[in-house]
């Protein structure tokens, strides 16, 4: 059995991190590294992480200064000895075949990274939402750049499931050189779509197998939209598909979609003037103008 | 008669903005105002605008506590009430007295956006003037045709295209204009959204501004060169042209160019995320240019 490092970054969550590590620790899949990453918690997590770490030996600790998950996953990421990577957030959970399914799906097709679905747990009222249901099964391999295509899917929560860290096994190396950024607000949108390019294969599974939990305070509802929706990552994007050699075909798709996100992403901006991004309010109204101008939107 | 306002945004210019103050009042275009924005210098600069201002009464100051280049342009543009806008540094001069008149001339004969001229450069340390001999032909640009102009590299072209100071901007262009504070070089990151917004960019090829190098003794700021490597401007520029489906070969090399030098100096910079960042979409375009 081959070495799955999962790596959870851990902040004030002493309400649902036992539920959290249980999951990982009752995996079907038992050669596993734990590695809880506390960003300098100020409740008890920082305790019931050291319980875990004296009750089952796979369990490794860092507690640090508070730098914010993205630290967090960096600090992780360097601890790791697994051949495969995993992160989970503190406040979700896994299905108990999680690393089985995800590394089974990787052997099997000779992939570098293994991706499946989630489904959502709302706590304020105790219900789920379900986006996979079994009867929408299915699986495919991608190339990355094939892969970049489903990224602003609604159906099955593709868009969602594209871009966050968790719910995907990846291949250790494809993290070499990778670096979540450390000032930005919101660190995935910026991130994932470096290392899927590292990859040659991904291979995809619609069943969910990951229980996400959806605070409505959580980072999605707290941070204001203009964070969440950064337009500085999908330049990146557009910078690296119009200089890489990708196939033209799939290259042009992929490029139609970044460019409908980011007009969409100009509008958010425009709709949520505050004092704080009054810079890139006016910057967002001046690239609407240009592509006005250049007749690639109509105001 | 059409008025210019001038935006000199200056930190701790206190050895030269005098030159920079002179040399705009004595314009033979005499319809302007001179905003002085003194961004906290802690020198004698705002006595020397304070005088400008007692003396002249097309001088306007601001007075603003330390606050970064892009904040002091955005208070200048704020208060500007010119149908078009020249920004300069303080460190730098205006090499004649017809210059404005000029430009202005330039840009109401072509009914162009946007009139500039190419630029001396002034090195502090020797007092010595690099100059170039030019033609002094005037030529109207699509800003297409601008963009592609801008890479042929002769006469410090890359140089001149990029530098906000220095150019007649017609007021509309600048409407929504703010300077991004946290941007690495204010004009790597904004100006080349001002000619896209242009019908017609028109450009003297001739020596007007003086743009002062190699300024040690002064914490000022200054067009600096050395700063045009920012990765995110040009990510964001070659994003906006392939929107607007403007060919992009040129930026894409200068992408390059810029990521191997942030691969090389970013580590001596103490700047790790940096270089990691660099290195990785190196090895990514790589891996992809290989196929």
């Amino acid at each position: 059995m081959e070495k799955v490092s999962v790596i959870i970054p851990v902040y004030n969550d002493e309400k649902y991190l036992r539920q959290c590590v249980n999951s990982v620790l009752n995996q079907t899949y038992h050669n596993l590294e734990v590695i809880l990453v506390d960003d300098g918690s100020t409740d008890q997590s920082p305790t019931i992480c050291e319980e875990y770490r004296q009750h089952d030996h796979r369990v490794r600790v860092l507690h640090k200064q508070n730098g914010g998950v993205s630290s967090s996953r960096n600090a992780g990421l360097a601890m790791v000895t697994g051949k495969y990577v995993l992160f989970v957030d503190n406040d979700d959970w896994l299905d108990e075949q999680h690393v089985e399914c995800l590394h089974n799906l990787l052997k099997q097709k000779n992939a570098d990274i293994a991706v499946g679905n989630y489904s959502a747990f709302h706590p304020r009222n105790g219900l789920y939402s379900f986006f996979v249901t079994p009867k929408d099964y299915y699986q495919r391999d991608y190339t990355p750049a094939e892969w970049t295509g489903i990224q602003y899917t609604n159906k099955y929560n593709l868009s969602q499931v594209y871009t966050v860290p968790w719910g995907k096994l990846y291949k250790r190396n494809l993290f070499r050189n990778i670096q979540y950024p450390l000032k930005a607000k919101v660190e995935d949108d910026l991130t994932t779509w470096k290392v899927y390019f590292k990859a040659n294969k991904i291979s995809f599974i619609n069943k969910p197998i990951y229980w996400h939990r959806l605070f409505e305070d959580s980072v999605t509802a707290k941070v204001d939209k203009t964070s969440l929706f950064p337009l500085t990552s999908i330049e990146q994007r557009i910078a690296f598909m119009r200089v890489a050699n990708l196939d033209p075909e799939q290259a042009k798709i992929d490029i139609a979609n970044e460019n409908a996100a980011y007009y969409w992403r100009l509008g958010v901006y425009h709709d949520n003037f505050n004092e704080h991004n009054k810079s890139h309010y006016h910057d967002a109204l001046l690239k609407q103008r240009i592509l006005k101008k250049y007749g690639i939107i109509q105001l | 008669m059409s008025k210019i306002s001038i935006i000199i945004p200056a930190y701790n210019a206190g050895k030269y903005i005098q030159q920079s103050i002179n040399s705009v009042l004595e314009q033979t275009h005499t319809d302007l105002e001179l905003i002085l924005v003194n961004d906290g210098s802690t020198d004698e600069t705002a006595a020397i605008c304070e005088q400008a201002r007692q003396k002249d009464q097309r001088v306007k100051v601001f007075n603003l506590s330390h606050s970064g280049q892009a904040k002091a342009l955005n208070n200048g543009l704020a208060a500007a009430n010119g149908d078009y806008l020249f920004f300069m540094s303080g460190l730098d001069w205006l090499g004649a007295n017809d210059n404005l008149e000029r430009l202005l001339q330039a840009a109401k004969d072509e009914q162009a956006e946007v009139a500039l001229a190419n630029f001396y450069e002034f090195n502090n340390q020797n007092g010595q003037t690099l100059f170039q001999a030019l033609d002094d032909k005037q030529k109207t640009y699509s800003p297409q045709e601008w963009f592609t102009f801008e890479y042929q590299g002769f006469n410090f072209m890359n140089q001149c295209f990029t530098s906000l100071y220095g150019k007649l901007f017609k007021r509309d262009l600048l409407q929504m204009a703010d300077f991004v504070n946290e941007a690495d070089d204010i004009h790597d990151a904004n100006t080349w959204k001002f000619y896209l917004l242009a019908n017609k960019i028109v450009y003297i090829n001739t020596l007007m501004y003086v743009a002062r190098k190699n300024v040690n003794d002064s914490p000022s700021y200054n067009f600096d060169p050395a700063k045009l490597n920012a990765l995110p401007s040009i990510e964001e520029r070659i994003a906006i042209l392939t929107m607007i489906e403007f060919p992009v070969q040129n930026e894409l090399d200068e992408y390059i160019r810029r990521l191997k030098y942030h691969r090389e100096h970013a580590l001596t910079d103490g700047d790790y995320y940096d270089y990691l960042n660099a290195v990785n979409k190196l090895e990514i375009i790589n891996k992809y240019q290989e196929k």
